[in-house]
């Protein structure tokens, strides 16, 4: 009867064991799927949000390269717009900021000087601070010299790396929020960049000119 | 009919309360054993659900990341979109020049035809507006509106009110 008692006692605890296990494997299993269930929700909801016109619009606004030359094309089209003369553009790559510690933005300063109506200069203003890629104004001055304006801005032109590695599968991804589809709603109307095109000037042919070689009369 | 005989010496005769005791521990081993063996059963039984319950979880679970892993260049997406909407979040929050050049758009938006900028400066987060007008009645009436919209700024300073009787009055503003 000992012996018996001893087997079931061993049996039970065995089986008591096994069940521990079994419940401790069924609950982590549990957490995962619901895990997976979310990030799959949120996926699917990313996709009928169309998320691949979203990303091609923050990437235009946020680059993930130095976007100096666009922005001077950006500069360089609005003024034409505004009727502005450039004065002067400066790229100055020895200001630009690497910010690796704050969420890795790095900025550029572009300088622009600009000559003409105060109102235009005002549009171009208001022109560049809704167009992608992002521009930050670091300083301006605007002076009236006899009845024109000159304006010297210098902008910021931010730009950050792309994120290197996605989450882990067991880690929950949230669908947008938001807040976060106002910034993509005002990002959609903020005007694109284009790269100007600058046609070679043709040479040209002067007709009548004098000879300067040719003997006085 | 059959007679008992008890081959025993009278002396090894087990007695009448330890017999009692005897079928008690009998029922109870019975009783014992019968409850043993329904537990081992539902124990057993149970175990066969739980490891039915997590093969089920196993597979809806690798079912689950076949679907994730399908729909990779949508998260590669969405990952892309948070991680820019965050940074520009931080540039759009950093943008205080700005504010303070829609604080001096405000302001220009009171001008009459007579009165005009002169010069204009956002400089290390010190905003100054330097207006002309020929007219008393502009600046008053400019001054009054600026009053009347308060709530626009924090602070508006007049660092400089000056007369010229050839381009008439200029006044210095430092708008926060």
């Amino acid at each position: 009867m000992l012996i018996t008692l001893i087997i079931a006692v061993i049996g039970f605890s065995s089986i008591y064991k096994k069940i521990t296990t079994l419940r401790k494997d069924i609950k982590s299993s549990q957490e995962e799927v619901d895990l997976l269930k979310e990030r799959l929700t949120s996926l699917k909801q990313a996709e009928t949000e169309s998320i691949s016109d979203s990303a091609v619009n923050v990437s235009l606004a946020l680059p993930s390269k130095n976007p100096a030359l666009f922005v001077a094309s950006q500069i360089r089209a609005i003024a034409q717009e505004n009727a502005l003369s450039i004065t002067e553009l400066i790229i100055d790559n020895r200001l630009s900021q690497s910010r690796a510690d704050e969420e890795s933005v790095s900025s550029v300063n572009v300088t622009v000087g600009l000559m003409g109506d105060y109102t235009q200069i005002a549009k171009m203003i208001e022109g560049l601070k809704t167009s992608k890629p992002l521009l930050s104004i670091n300083e301006l001055t605007i002076e009236k010299s006899n009845n024109t304006y000159e304006a010297a801005i210098t902008y910021k032109a931010h730009w950050s790396s792309l994120p290197a590695t996605l989450p882990s599968i067991n880690k929950p991804v949230s669908p947008l929020t938001s807040s976060e589809k106002q910034i993509l709603q005002l990002l959609t109307t903020y005007k694109e960049a284009s790269l100007v095109d600058v046609s070679a000037l043709a040479p040209q042919e002067i007709t009548d000119r004098p000879d300067p070689f040719s003997p006085l009369q | 009919m059959a007679t008992k005989i008890n081959l025993l010496p009278e002396q090894l005769a087990v007695g009448e309360e330890l017999d009692k005791i005897t079928g008690i521990i009998k029922i109870a081993i019975g009783i014992l054993a019968a409850v043993s063996f329904f537990v081992a059963v539902l124990a057993v039984s149970y175990t066969f659900y739980l490891t039915k319950e997590l093969d089920r979880l196993n597979q809806e679970n690798a079912s689950y990341k076949q679907s994730v892993v399908s729909l990779e260049s949508t998260e590669q997406g969405l990952v892309l979109v948070k991680d820019r909407i965050q940074k520009i979040q931080t540039i759009l929050d950093s943008q205080q020049n700005e504010a303070l050049l829609g604080k001096q758009k405000t302001i220009t938006d009171f001008f009459d035809e007579t009165t005009s900028v002169e010069d204009s400066s956002i400089v290390q987060g010190s905003s100054r507006l330097e207006l002309k007008t020929t007219n008393s009645q502009s600046l008053a009436s400019l001054i009054t509106q600026i009053i009347e919209s308060k709530n626009d700024f924090s602070k508006v300073n007049i660092s400089n009110i000056s007369f010229s009787p050839f381009s008439g009055y200029s006044m210095n503003l430092i708008i926060n």
